[in-house]
Order: C-alpha cells, then sequence, then structure tokens
C-alpha cells in the first residue's frame, strides 16, 4: 500500500516548487499511473516515493523495502545481466559481504519469470532498450518488495517491447503486488492501470479511477491539443491524438 | 567464473613472488638462485650464521625492504586508484586526481624544507594528503554530493593549489643542501626504503585493504550512479566518505615513504579491467596484484639500468603514459 500526503518537493538549487500538496493513495495489488506532460513532475514525484529525493515537506507511507525500475541506466563499467539482477539484492547482502548462491537463485527464479533465463550470461549494455528494462524489472522483483514503482518504463521501446512491459506490471496484481508507473501516453494508462494521477500544474492535479480520469475533455486539457478515446464493445481500446 | 578469477589471482600472486624472488637476485650485486636459497634458509632457521654474510646483507638489509616498498606501493596506488574509479564513475580518475598526491607531497617537502627527517616526514605527508582531502571537499561542497564532477573539479584545483606550494617551497629551498633532496624525493625512488618504511606502509595497506577487501562489492553498486545506488539501498554519502578516506590514507602513506610515483593509480586498474571484467569483486584483487608486480619489476628495471638509477616516477610515466593512450587508442578504456 502506498500512501501520500501533502507531498511538497523543492529543487535544493531552484527557488520554484515542483509540487507544493499532492495526496493520494494506492491499495495493495493496485496498478497506479501517473500521468503528465514532459515536465510535469513525474519522474520528481517517482523519486521521492523512492526514497531517491527528500520532500521538504508532507508524508509518504510505503513500506520498505520498495522495488524500483528506473527509466534507463548508464553502466560506466559493464556488468553481465546476471551480476546486474544480483544487484536487488543488496538490502540483504549490505556493504560489508558479497552476494551468497542463495542471492544468485533468487535472481535466477526473478529472470526466469520474465523469461530471460537466456539473457544472464549477456553484458547488460549488449541488450536492446526492452531487454534491459526486463533485466531492470528482474532486478527490482529481487529485492522481494510488495510495491514496484517504474519511471517511464516504456519510454524510448518500439510497440512490442511496451506491449510486453506492460503486461509484466499487470501481472504484477497477481502477487498482490503494488505497482506505480509514470507516463505521458494514456494508451499505457488504459490497459493496465486501476487508478490514475494526472499530474496538470503547481498543485493541480486529478485522482481517480482509469474510467473517471481517461476522458476526452481531461486529456485534451491535459495536452492542449484534442484527444478522443476509441470505444470497441463499451471499452476503451485506445487514445488517439487528433493532429491540426 | 568465480573459479576462474580465483586461478588467475593464484597466478598473478604466483609472478609477484617470482618478481620479489628476481628483484632479490638482480642488481648491481647479482645473486645466483642456490646463494638466495641458503641466505633465506639461514634467516628462516640459523640467523645466528649470517653475521659476515654479504649475500645475506645485500638481500635482507638493502634489496628486500627496497622491493617489499615498491610491491606494497604499487598496491596501494593501484588499489586507491580501482576504488576512485569505481566510486566517481570515471575511468580516468587516479590518486592524483582528488588532489591528495600533491597534498601529501607539499607536506613531505615541507618537512624536509624544515631539515625533519625520518617519521616527521612521513607524519607531514599524512597530514598534508588529508589536508588535501578536506579541501577538495569544501570545494566541492559537501561529502557525498551528488554532483561527482564537483569532487573532480574540487581534487584539481586542490591539486593545482598543492602543486603551487610544492614548487614554492622548491623555489626557497637552500641549493646546496634541501633542494637536490627535494627534487630526488619529488621524482620518487625506493631508494631510501628501511624496514620502519615497511611497516609503516605495510600497517596502513593491511588495514584499509581489509575494509575495502570486505566492502569491495558495493564499488559495483556506486559505480551505477548516486541515484541508482541509493535506490538499491546504499548509504552512498557514509560509503563514499569510507572510501575515499581509506584511500587517501593508503596514498598518503605511499607518497610519504617514496615519493610523488605518478600512473600506477590510473593505468593497472584499467590493465586489471581488461583482464578480469569490471566486477569490483575481483577488480581490487587483480588491481592490487598487478600493481605490486608493475612496481616491482619497474624498480628493478631502475636498479639494474645502465643509466644508473633513474627515479622510478619517471619510468613509470614513460610507461604509463604511452600504456594509457593505447588504451584510449584501442577504445578498450571506455569498453571494458
Amino acid at each position: 500500500m502506498l500512501n501520500i500526503n501533502k507531498l511538497a518537493y523543492t529543487y535544493p538549487e531552484n527557488q520554484t516548487p515542483v509540487f507544493r500538496d499532492i495526496s493520494f493513495s494506492v491499495a495493495q495489488g493496485e496498478v497506479c499511473a501517473i500521468l503528465g506532460k514532459n515536465g510535469s513532475g513525474k519522474t520528481t514525484l517517482i523519486k521521492c516515493i523512492t526514497g531517491i529525493y527528500k520532500p521538504q515537506g508532507g508524508k509518504i507511507d510505503i513500506v520498505p523495502p520498495v522495488g524500483y525500475v528506473p527509466q534507463k541506466v548508464n553502466f560506466v563499467y559493464d556488468m553481465t545481466v546476471l551480476d546486474t539482477i544480483v544487484m536487488g539484492r543488496y538490502q540483504y547482502i549490505g556493504a560489508f559481504s558479497v552476494p551468497k548462491k542463495s542471492d544468485y537463485e533468487t535472481a535466477r527464479f526473478c529472470a526466469e519469470k520474465l523469461g530471460i533465463t537466456e539473457l544472464l550470461d549477456k553484458n547488460f549494455s549488449k541488450l536492446s532498450g526492452g531487454q534491459q528494462q526486463m533485466a531492470l524489472i528482474a532486478r527490482a522483483l529481487t529485492v522481494g518488495s510488495k510495491c514496484i514503482i517504474f519511471d517511464e518504463p516504456c519510454a524510448a521501446l518500439d510497440y512490442g517491447n511496451q506491449n510486453h512491459i506492460l503486461s509484466v506490471i499487470s501481472a504484477l496484481k497477481e502477487s498482490n503486488t503494488t505497482a506505480v508507473f509514470s507516463t505521458h501516453d494514456p494508451n499505457h494508462v488504459i490497459h493496465v492501470a486501476d487508478k490514475v494521477l494526472i499530474l496538470r500544474g503547481l498543485d493541480d492535479y486529478l485522482y481517480g479511477t482509469t474510467e473517471e480520469m481517461i476522458t476526452d475533455q481531461i486529456l485534451s486539457d491535459l495536452y492542449g491539443m484534442q484527444l478522443k478515446k476509441v470505444m470497441v464493445n463499451g471499452r476503451i481500446t485506445s487514445v488517439v491524438a487528433l493532429y491540426d | 567464473m568465480a573459479k576462474k578469477q580465483t586461478a588467475l589471482q593464484v597466478f598473478l600472486l604466483i609472478v609477484l613472488f617470482l618478481s620479489i624472488g628476481m628483484a632479490m637476485m638482480l642488481g648491481r650485486y647479482t645473486i645466483s638462485f642456490e646463494k638466495l636459497y641458503h641466505a633465506i634458509w639461514v634467516r628462516l632457521f640459523h640467523p645466528e650464521l649470517a653475521v659476515n654474510s654479504v649475500e645475506y646483507s645485500v638481500i635482507f638489509q638493502l634489496r628486500l625492504p627496497r622491493i617489499l616498498l615498491a610491491a606494497l606501493s604499487g598496491m596501494a596506488l593501484s588499489v586507491s586508484g580501482a576504488v576512485l574509479q569505481g566510486i566517481f564513475r570515471n575511468p580516468l580518475v587516479g590518486p592524483s586526481m582528488i588532489g591528495v598526491s600533491s597534498g601529501a607531497a607539499f607536506g613531505a617537502v615541507s618537512a624536509i624544507f624544515m631539515a625533519l627527517s625520518g617519521i616527521a616526514v612521513m607524519a607531514c605527508s599524512f597530514v598534508g594528503g588529508l589536508l588535501s582531502l578536506l579541501f577538495t571537499m569544501s570545494i566541492a561542497g559537501k561529502v557525498g554530493s551528488k554532483n561527482i564532477l564537483a569532487i573532480i573539479l574540487g581534487g584539481i584545483v586542490t591539486g593545482a593549489l598543492f602543486s603551487a606550494l610544492v614548487s614554492l617551497v622548491t623555489f626557497v629551498a637552500d641549493p646546496r643542501d634541501t633542494l637536490p633532496v627535494i627534487v630526488y624525493w619529488l621524482m620518487g625512488s625506493f631508494n631510501g626504503a628501511d624496514a620502519s618504511k615497511v611497516l609503516l606502509l605495510g600497517a596502513v595497506c593491511l588495514v584499509c585493504f581489509s575494509i575495502i577487501f570486505k566492502s569491495r562489492y558495493v564499488i559495483n553498486l556506486l559505480a551505477l550512479g548516486d541515484e541508482e545506488a541509493y535506490a538499491l539501498g546504499v548509504d552512498v554519502v557514509k560509503l563514499r566518505i569510507l572510501f575515499l578516506a581509506l584511500t587517501t590514507l593508503v596514498t598518503a602513506a605511499t607518497v610519504s615513504v617514496s615519493g610523488t610515483i605518478g600512473w600506477v593509480g590510473l593505468v593497472v586498474p584499467h590493465i586489471a579491467r581488461m583482464i578480469t571484467g569490471s566486477d569490483y569483486r575481483s577488480l581490487v584483487v587483480t588491481s592490487g596484484l598487478i600493481g605490486g608486480i608493475y612496481l616491482v619489476v619497474a624498480d628493478t628495471l631502475v636498479r639494474i639500468s645502465p643509466f644508473g638509477e633513474v627515479p622510478i616516477g619517471i619510468l613509470s610515466a614513460l610507461v604509463g603514459a604511452p600504456v594509457l593512450a593505447y588504451l584510449l587508442h584501442t577504445r578498450k578504456v571506455s569498453n571494458a
């Protein structure tokens, strides 16, 4: 479960706050999408939830440890996929030890769950964007958390890989794991998310179920252009942008 | 994979012992294997027989302290370089880059200028190294700053400042007395090695290497970057302070006993990374062993050089710079 109450964050080097008063709550096993334009504060909010940034105000209730899947990682020194995944076990390994056999077993188990066993001996930097994302998800799974946070998990991926990543996020519900992910594309939201937080500007946000939030009006206002839901058999199948 | 790494480390350890053995035999006074073996046997089992033996004196009073000092210095500088390259996520960082070498050099040069010697030079060098680290950190803003570049820039500024201070001391030093000592010391040499220096550096290395060895895995995570490491649960600030303190300590201790020997801490970790990969669990050990071998061999070459004894700092730079240029040219530095 994730509870956020009156969260406020301003970058130390910048006087303009990113947000001053955001509150929302995600139940255990729910998937929550954070939707907003570029620069709306999605990544900042994600980093506050994961503890990377220290908010100046408000409260975040989340049961540690938290799994985190960054948008991308930039390895200066390359590692194998297996060694990358096993890093997720750090909280159990500690600063003055090395991963044990059981940590590697957990890493292999998580990789198997995601169907990436054949990648384990490859170097991480040699993987495609989609494969890297899968390896990072496996790393977050090894944390053994009941809550996994994704920062723009589908950014720069092709449709097939986007679909694959979204189905992995959706499958987390089966293990009653809470998932929070950020995106700027409403199409990512409609198939996966139970709840949506829409960041529209400073202290201007909407929060509710996907059905409530994904309306033509809200989306068109958010992006400053016309967007339309496409419904098939009473179910939203996609959101299309009507370019000028 | 782990077995392969262990086999490699055992092989390097054997090479290190062999190079130490060779170094004990080679020099102006060549000692045969039989005589070396006999001297070691006497030393271990019948020390009372050794009083008047020339070989015994050459091996145990002249060569062994010097060779051990070279091996320890090579290990210390290489391990420091490898650790710094990890925690700063920059393969072009070495102990000199954070200003510690210059600070330690300033401390030692000041001590020599004031006609101090022995342990006082070492103490001043330590203090200089620590001062330079504090200076670097105060320039960078705060210890554990999220901006790694700020620390590296702080190190460059500190290094430049202390180098200028070293030049100032050199400029005002008495050309008939202290100046030659300072200049020779600055070029780096194991010429003045003795048991007390070996013990000092050995003790510092033992303590610092033990802690680095225990915590070497977390350097893999620090090398991911602050945010990544923090999200995985790493206490980035505390661990960076720990590693900076340890590398400063071993670097300052090395500089205090052997002068400034550049390039080892920069080049050796690259060579190690090419052989063993980027995993710090093996990289730290491999770097240390290769660094030890590198300086033992380099110091032996210096001793048997037909041109007289060239300071090892010069030889190290003459070898290190082209090697790094080659690695950069073949892009093995960035791809390792």
